[in-house]
């Protein structure tokens, strides 16, 4: 091989690999940052999972003993948005999910004062839940669950006389 | 001449061989990127599990997609005990069926922010028996686990 043939060569294989880097490069970088954003994404949610905190403190039965009053308290440190996608459960019968519905079997509920944000549910607010239920409780113990849409939750357990 | 013709030659080739293996290294890594960003916005919470005594013969679990990407029920996979359960398999066998509260007509997709009931059946005759026990549920290579004693 003379003359220019060895240094064309040597250009085509370059060329070869200059293509080649110019389509791995781009895709590594993107790759690796949608990578990035994603784990962040998680970090923000495990970080908001860790801050968010509710306690189920008492209970309040109406005289028809079909209506009853939880107060909760949002004591973590982030505002729980849009209290209506809380789930609920409370054992009658037997375990069950609660709707959010102003009628039974459902539950309502109001927030006073609701300060700083009239949709969320803020720290150190206390949400009244209202559980309406289909049939009236009688003596025994009874269970709640409330669960935020980040996955928190809090049990409430008492027992009941007539 | 021809010694140079067969040099350009076998670059031409080597360049070509070069190029289309980056191509497909790229398509590779845009489908790990793909999936491993899925896995790591896969995430759910077994947030309540129904009443449950040494005398049940089946148990309940809410479960809520606190993550946030959709799954399908079919790469939904249920463990009880350590042992794998089949969808919808028999009586004899330890099973289970999947439901969506509060939904009038649900699709076949867990949405984030969604609540799904997983019903747990033993092998007929068995019963959850007393000790602790374990129900573990797993999707996407996300895996939550909910200890439980009767």
């Amino acid at each position: 091989m003379s003359g220019f043939g060895g240094p064309l060569a040597t250009g085509i294989i370059l060329i070869g690999l200059l293509g080649a880097l110019s389509t791995l490069v781009p895709i590594i970088y993107s790759s690796n940052n949608n990578i990035n954003r994603c784990e962040e994404r998680k970090f923000d949610r495990e970080f908001l999972k860790m801050r968010t905190k509710i306690e189920i403190v008492n209970v309040d039965i109406h005289p028809n003993r079909k209506i009853l009053y939880f107060n909760i308290n949002n004591t973590g440190q982030e505002n729980i948005r849009y209290p209506t996608n809380l789930t609920v459960f409370f054992d009658v019968v037997a375990d069950e999910w609660y709707p959010f519905y102003d009628n039974a079997p459902g539950w309502t509920y109001s927030i006073t004062p609701s300060v700083r944000n009239p949709l969320f549910w803020d720290p150190d607010e206390t949400l009244m839940m209202t559980i309406l239920l289909v049939d009236r409780i009688n003596s025994g113990t009874y269970c709640l669950v409330v669960a935020t849409p980040n996955g928190v939750t809090d049990t409430f357990q008492w027992t009941y006389t007539v | 001449m021809i010694l140079t013709i067969a040099a350009l030659t076998v670059a031409a080739l080597i360049s070509a061989t070069i190029f289309s293996l980056s191509v497909s290294l790229s398509s590779s890594i845009f489908r790990v990127s793909d999936s491993t960003s899925e896995a790591i916005l896969t995430e759910f919470t077994i947030i309540h599990l129904s009443k449950v005594s040494s005398s049940s013969t089946d148990l309940t679990v809410y479960v809520c997609n606190t993550g946030e990407i959709s799954i399908h029920q079919s790469i939904i996979n249920v463990f009880y005990d350590g042992e794998y359960a089949l969808y919808n398999g028999s009586t004899a066998s330890l099973n289970w069926t999947i439901g969506w509260p509060g939904q009038a007509s649900p699709d076949t997709k867990f949405d984030p922010n969604e609540l799904m009931k997983i019903q747990i059946k033993l092998p007929s005759s068995e019963t959850v028996g007393t000790g602790s026990h374990s129900i573990m549920i797993s999707a996407k290579g996300f895996t939550d686990e909910y200890w439980f004693a009767t």
